[in-house]
């Protein structure tokens, strides 16, 4: 009984925005008018619309070109981090849980403090460096930084570190060398981190605000996240609808990697 | 399962928004106008004007002739060369002779009208100088006859009391005193008598006075402005109040006085009557002891008073005093006639005290106050008299003055009251002395007296007729003497007979010639306004260009293009023939008396290049400076308030990546030509782009697309 309140509340923002991308505008004025715009009295809200229009929807879909250069920018963005995080995290974390070496421990450690650390004290060294190296106002200057994030290693390094010594051992006793042991046996059976993490990875940055507001300035490098920003009452239906859209891809991915995530969440709270 | 379908319906989804990307950004850029842009550039403006006027002549003549006549032929057609001296038309000689002798007859028929006209002239002066004659030797007549009239009455009054006097001599003893007192009591009535006369002519002139004044006081009203008029009455009837004041002072101080004089000389007489030692006293009826002294009989000179010795000068005492001084009445009537009332109040005080008659006190000061007061009453009355007037104001003080008025009357009616009492004082002392004397001679006696009543009665008629009789034939001398209006027909008839003449002179000029009419110059004949068999009309009967005097080029120009030519320029003239004669110079550029805006353009040509009225076609091109930022004229826009701007294009980074839109910039354009604009320095650099065309309509702020 508990557990169904909570997720009616933890599902109420959802439906809330379902059903404001299909009101029509002079039912969102009244119904927001207090918080967004100037009228008297609280803001209300009703489940469902009185008024059901797809209007919304059309005007964001077929007059709104600006919403399309965002949602493109988003995934190129979010495509080239993940697919960075895979290149780059993959082989660390492997190597970080297959080989010993001096100092192992120690940089585990500073990945997981570098982990923790919050975007607001890596703003501004990343940004004198970004600023040094030109960067600045690309979509490199992005990517560049979320690439080498610490967190997708860090749940890879989980997997790979499961991977049992013994399958191992048998493919080098094969004649398999170091590469091959990692993309023949490593990925394969790690197969469930990558995947976790990439997703995580992929939510992440199609979430990501403040890195894009921080160093792009040309409005059309600028991701689908910035795009709600400049949303106002009068386009608060397009708002709403804006946010379904957003919402889509997402999801997919989740639903797609939802087994894999479950596994890689569950490997990174059950720690050793 | 699953799966595979998340991941299909994941690829939709990437497909579907791709699809919609193309789709609204193709939807996006439809609505972007595609605009050509030019920078401005420095360039010379220049200006060609045509215009297609024609040649005309420099001058052009009229030939006219009299009105009224008939056309026997006309020897030119409209277009026609003519030599001077050549027949242009002629006139039917015979109609020419009729309407000559038409003129002539016309002509004395004014004549004889002037004639009439100054025969009736001399006959009405003749006739008014008849009237003023007649009506002067009118006055003098009536003012004869009431003269005669009055020197009679006066006879017969003289003769009447000296048939008394000398009957009342003749009866001896018992009435020697009585001649005296009933003299005394004759004079009193006489002198009463002449007071109403003054009186009722002072009322007389009075009424004439405000006649007058009515109608002066009429004509200032319609001259002046009411308010002032008003405003003059009220002070000047204050003025007459005080001076009306201290004249009754005056008037109290010259009373008092003739009482004093009155009471010295009643002394005297009275010791006179003593000492004659023949005086018998009579008791008044009014209960006032009155002594009758009887001076020594044949004196009628000398004067004997009757005093009130009981009352002093209080009371009205009925003692008379007759002075047989007829001329006396004759003088007041004139000056009362005159309406000199002042004088006249004047003489009668004078006379009261002078003549060393002790005229009662109380009754000289009644005589002399309703002198005053009809003095008072007729001076008011001369500028307040208007009763005719409707204006309120004047009513009001005409109602101020007709108390004034009533007051003359009062006195009118107070002196005949006197005299009244006087004459009835006389006739009851007349009835006693008829009482007294018992004798036989008593009815003789009451017949000299009734005589002597009648003839004084009608004396007194004769005077006042007389003054009316006067007062009525000066009137009609006045009448007379107004002179007639001015007149000016006689002057006019001549004028008349004048221009007829100047009509007949033509005429015969004409008839001279033979009916035929020539042409005055050498030229062209441009109109013609007679017909054959018609009849001439007073305008011009044939227009023709002088050729002697040249042709000149005429043409409108719009108001645009005459800014840029003027006198002196040189032209080019094309003939619709294609003859061309260049270099020409610009006579005159004016602007057009009728209409605005339109101006005409002068130049003189050669006399052999154009025909006149031919239709020819001016060019003239003029280039100005260099201006260093022109635009194209399809750059140009204006705006609501009709003020020119240009569009420029702005880049601006959007979302979609480089966007372009239009801004409108005010600008001044110094100079047009039809496809270029000269605008002022300074609102735009040579190095924006202007948009100077576009293939939807634009305004501030529309997105554009630049053409590649």
């Amino acid at each position: 009984m508990i557990l169904i309140v909570l997720a009616a509340a933890i599902c109420f923002p959802v439906v809330f925005m379902l059903g404001g991308a299909l009101m029509p505008d002079w039912e969102l004025t009244e119904y927001l008018g207090a918080v967004l715009g100037n009228a008297e009295g609280m803001a209300s809200w009703s489940l469902l619309p009185r008024a059901p229009t797809l209007e919304p929807v059309v005007e964001l879909l077929m007059d709104s070109p600006q919403y399309f250069v965002m949602f493109w920018n988003s995934m190129k963005l979010s495509l080239c981090i993940l697919a960075g995080q895979l290149l780059f995290g993959m082989p660390s974390a492997w190597a970080l849980a297959r080989y010993s070496f001096p100092g192992q421990k120690a940089v585990l450690l500073l990945y997981i403090i570098l982990m923790l650390m919050p975007f607001q004290v890596l703003m501004l060294p990343e940004y004198l460096v970004l600023n040094r190296l030109n960067l600045l106002d690309t979509h490199l200057a992005v990517i560049l930084p979320s690439v080498f994030s610490t967190f997708p290693v860090f749940i890879m390094y989980r997997f790979f570190h499961e991977v049992p010594n013994v399958v191992v051992e048998a493919a080098q006793i094969d004649g398999a060398g170091e590469w091959q042991t990692f993309l023949r046996i490593g990925i394969p059976l790690g197969a469930p981190g990558v995947v976790s993490a990439a997703l995580l990875g992929f939510l992440e940055s199609w979430n990501m605000i403040e890195q894009p507001m921080t160093f792009l300035k040309t409005e059309s490098l600028w991701p689908l996240s910035l795009f709600l920003s400049e949303i106002g009452l009068d386009e608060a239906g397009m708002g709403f609808a804006a946010a379904v859209f957003m919402l889509i891809p997402a999801l997919l991915l989740f639903l797609c990697g939802q087994d894999y995530l479950e596994q890689g969440i569950a490997a990174a709270a059950v720690k050793e | 399962m699953k799966k595979g379908k998340l991941i299909r319906f994941t690829a939709m989804f990437f497909a579907m928004m791709l699809a919609f990307t193309l789709l609204s950004r193709a939807a996006d850029s439809s609505g972007v106008a595609v605009v050509t842009t030019s920078k401005p550039a420095g360039r010379t403006l220049s200006h060609t004007i045509t215009a297609t006027g024609k040649i005309v002549q420099n001058q052009e003549l009229a030939v006219t002739t009299v009105a009224n006549l008939r056309v026997k032929s006309i020897a030119v057609s409209e277009g026609d060369r003519v030599s001077e001296g050549d027949l242009l038309f002629e006139l039917d000689e015979e109609y020419l002779d009729e309407q000559i002798l038409y003129q002539e007859q016309e002509m004395e028929i004014q004549e004889l009208a002037l004639a009439d006209i100054e025969s009736q002239q001399s006959v009405s002066s003749q006739q008014k100088a008849n009237e003023q004659a007649s009506a002067s030797e009118q006055y003098a007549l009536s003012t004869q006859s009431a003269s005669l009239t009055l020197s009679r009455a006066k006879e017969a009054l003289q003769e009447a009391k000296d048939a008394l006097t000398e009957y009342r001599n003749s009866s001896v003893t018992t009435t020697s005193a009585d001649s005296s007192v009933e003299t005394a009591l004759e004079k009193k009535v006489e002198e009463k008598t002449e007071d109403y006369i003054d009186a009722q002519q002072e009322l007389l002139a009075l009424q004439w006075k405000i006649e007058n004044a009515v109608n002066e006081a009429l004509k200032a009203a319609q001259s002046s402005a009411s308010l002032t008029g008003t405003s003059t009455t009220k002070t000047q009837s204050v003025g007459e109040s005080t001076s009306g004041g201290t004249d009754d002072a005056d008037i109290l101080q010259v009373s008092e006085d003739a009482d004093m004089v009155s009471v010295s000389e009643d002394e005297a007489v009275i010791e006179e009557t003593d000492s004659m030692g023949d005086s018998s006293s009579t008791g008044d009826s009014d209960g006032s002891t009155g002594n009758a002294g009887m001076g020594s009989s044949t004196d009628s000179g000398s004067t004997i008073s009757n005093e009130n010795l009981s009352d002093g000068n209080s009371t009205v005492s009925d003692d008379a005093v007759i002075i047989e001084d007829v001329e006396t009445v004759e003088t007041s009537a004139q000056t009362g006639n005159l309406a000199d009332t002042s004088s006249s109040t004047q003489s009668e005080s004078t006379s009261g005290t002078t003549s060393g008659t002790s005229s009662a006190a109380s009754g000289g000061v009644s005589g002399t106050s309703s002198g005053t007061m009809s003095a008072d009453s007729n001076t008011s009355a001369s500028t307040s008299l208007t009763q005719e007037e409707l204006d309120a104001i004047e009513e009001e003080v005409r109602d101020s003055y007709s108390t004034k008025l009533t007051a003359a009357q009062k006195a009118v009616d107070t002196a005949l009251a006197e005299k009244e009492a006087a004459e009835s004082a006389l006739e009851e002392y007349q009835a006693e002395l008829l009482a007294l004397a018992s004798a036989s001679n008593s009815e003789t006696e009451s017949q000299l007296i009734a005589n002597l009543k009648s003839a004084q009665e009608a004396y007194e008629d004769a005077a006042l007729a007389a003054n009316e009789a006067e007062v009525t034939a000066a009137r009609n001398v006045a009448s007379a003497n107004i002179p007639d209006a001015s007149d000016s027909s006689v002057r006019q008839q001549e004028i008349a007979y004048e221009q007829m003449e100047l009509t007949l002179n033509k005429l015969q000029e004409l008839k001279e010639d033979g009916g035929k009419v020539y042409a005055p110059a050498d030229g062209l004949i441009t109109g013609i306004n007679i017909t054959v068999g018609e009849k001439t009309s007073d305008g011009t009967a044939v227009k023709m260009a002088d050729i002697s005097k040249g042709f000149r080029f005429t043409a409108e120009l719009s108001k645009e293009d005459q800014q840029y030519i003027g006198a002196g320029d040189l032209v080019t003239l094309t003939g619709n023939g294609g003859n061309t004669v260049e270099g020409l110079e610009v006579d005159s550029v004016t602007a057009d008396d009728e209409e605005e805006d339109i101006y005409n353009i002068v130049v003189q040509v050669p006399d052999d290049s154009f025909e006149l009225g031919a239709a020819v076609t001016l060019e003239y091109t003029k280039t100005s400076g260099v201006y260093s930022v022109c635009v194209p004229i399809s750059a140009l826009y204006m705006d609501d308030y009709n003020q020119p701007y240009v569009l420029v294009i702005d880049e601006y980074e959007t979302v979609m990546g480089t966007e372009i839109k239009a801004r409108s910039v005010s600008v001044t354009v110094l100079e047009n030509d039809g496809t270029y604009a000269a605008l002022q320095e300074g609102a735009i650099s040579s190095d924006q782009q202007v948009i100077t065309g576009a293939d939807k309509a634009i305004e501030d702020g529309s997105r554009v697309r630049t053409e590649s």
